[in-house]
């Protein structure tokens, strides 16, 4: 399992991971970015809603909620 | 009577509007959610033998012109710091931060600070900050980032003297502004290059901030910049330096600033109670457990509805 890059949106409650890679680009690029989303930045699954979306993160010592769809274009290695 | 102008900056919800109705006894609708202020509103109220004018500007997370409210308050800046406008030019930036959330906040503090306009950085909600055991050294940070910080809790009516006096004082020692700059390594000879560019244009901005906002791709500043630059040339710079570092500028700058808020967090806050649950932390365990929180939330809808 160790040192694996996979997509944020498959990872579970109380995992931790850090980011590599967004694969999208414009307005949303720029918005995941302010919001902290850059590389190398820690993230960790806080919990996920009862439909298991959106799901809740805590990033750059802060909690965030994102939706799956965008979970989905952020790489991560845990 | 001397008269200075204020703009009122910060991200989303941390208390622009309280500090506004805090210093200028206006009152001003202030709700418990972001993005109350879309467009920019001024007030104007007396302060010993000043004359102030401040603008609480909306809230925005970046100072990119991405969203409708950053483009309000870039336009802002831009327009009233022209000194051949008709309108008083902004002679102080105050950027309030949520002091319990300040590494995302300091994102948009590092922007704020290359504009070139004398920036103040308000902490507010410090009483949040220090329930949940945050310890902030703001003197150290105010030498970090050369700029006066003043510690602030707007809903509890605090730091508001301190605050005018501040701005009263920064606004007379204006001759001793310090410049900001942020130290861009790699991305440093690019924003050379665009600003040799930009020799010949006569924005009274400062040069190295277009520059940088010009690598960003911000349409506003390219369009102030107008035609004495051609797009091709950024487009060139930006490219070159895709090619030399495999990494985009925007993605290199908001990387770039995120790790420097990291640094003054790490050397600013110290956190005494890194594992303990915060209120809100033991509500949603229960609230948000994934076998009770229906019930609970039909209960509740329950004792609305039923309650007469």
């Amino acid at each position: 399992m160790n040192k694996k890059l996979i997509m944020l949106d498959t990872l579970s409650k109380g995992q931790k991971a850090k980011i590599k890679k967004i694969r999208t680009d414009g307005k949303l690029l720029r918005r995941l970015l302010d919001m902290g989303f850059v590389m190398n930045s820690e993230i960790e699954v806080i919990r996920e809603a009862p439909l298991f979306d959106p799901m809740e993160l805590k990033i750059q010592n802060y909690y965030i909620s994102i939706r799956k769809s965008e979970a989905s274009l952020i790489e991560v290695k845990i | 009577m001397k008269q200075i102008k204020v703009g009122l900056a910060g991200q989303p919800n941390c208390g622009k509007s309280t500090i506004f109705n805090l210093v200028s006894g206006i009152e001003q609708h202030i709700a418990n959610y972001p993005g109350v202020t879309v467009d920019k509103k001024t007030g104007f109220f007396k302060y010993e033998d000043y004359k102030v004018e401040m603008v609480d500007l909306p809230g925005t997370y970046s100072f990119s012109s991405f969203s409708q409210e950053e483009k309000v308050a870039k336009k802002f800046i831009i327009d009233e710091s022209n000194p051949n406008s008709k309108e008083k030019n902004i002679d102080i930036i105050v950027n309030v931060i949520d002091s319990s959330n300040l590494k995302r906040n300091l994102y948009l503090t590092f922007q704020l600070l290359e504009i070139g306009i004398p920036v103040i950085v308000v902490l507010n909600m410090i009483d949040i900050a220090k329930n949940r055991g945050l310890e902030i050294d703001s003197k150290k940070i105010s030498k970090m980032l050369s700029c006066p910080v003043v510690e602030t809790s707007g809903s509890k009516g605090i730091g508001g003297k301190e605050l005018m006096q501040t701005i009263t004082d920064t606004f007379e020692k204006k001759t001793l502004y310090e410049e900001f700059k942020i130290n861009y390594e790699e991305l440093e000879i690019h924003i050379e290059k665009i600003e040799k560019l930009l020799e010949n244009s006569k924005s009274h901005l400062s040069k190295r901030w277009l520059a940088i906002k010009l690598l960003e791709e911000d349409p506003t500043i390219l369009e102030h910049v107008g035609s004495k630059i051609k797009k091709e040339e950024i487009d060139k710079e930006i490219e070159s330096f895709h090619t030399l570092h495999d990494k985009d500028t925007i993605s290199f700058l908001a990387t770039f600033r995120y790790d420097s808020a990291d640094v003054i967090y790490h050397e600013c806050v110290k956190n005494h109670n890194k594992n303990k649950e915060t209120l809100t932390d033991k509500v949603d365990k229960i609230v948000l457990n994934r076998i009770f929180a229906i019930p609970i939330l039909l209960f509740i809808i329950f004792l609305l509805n039923f309650r007469t």
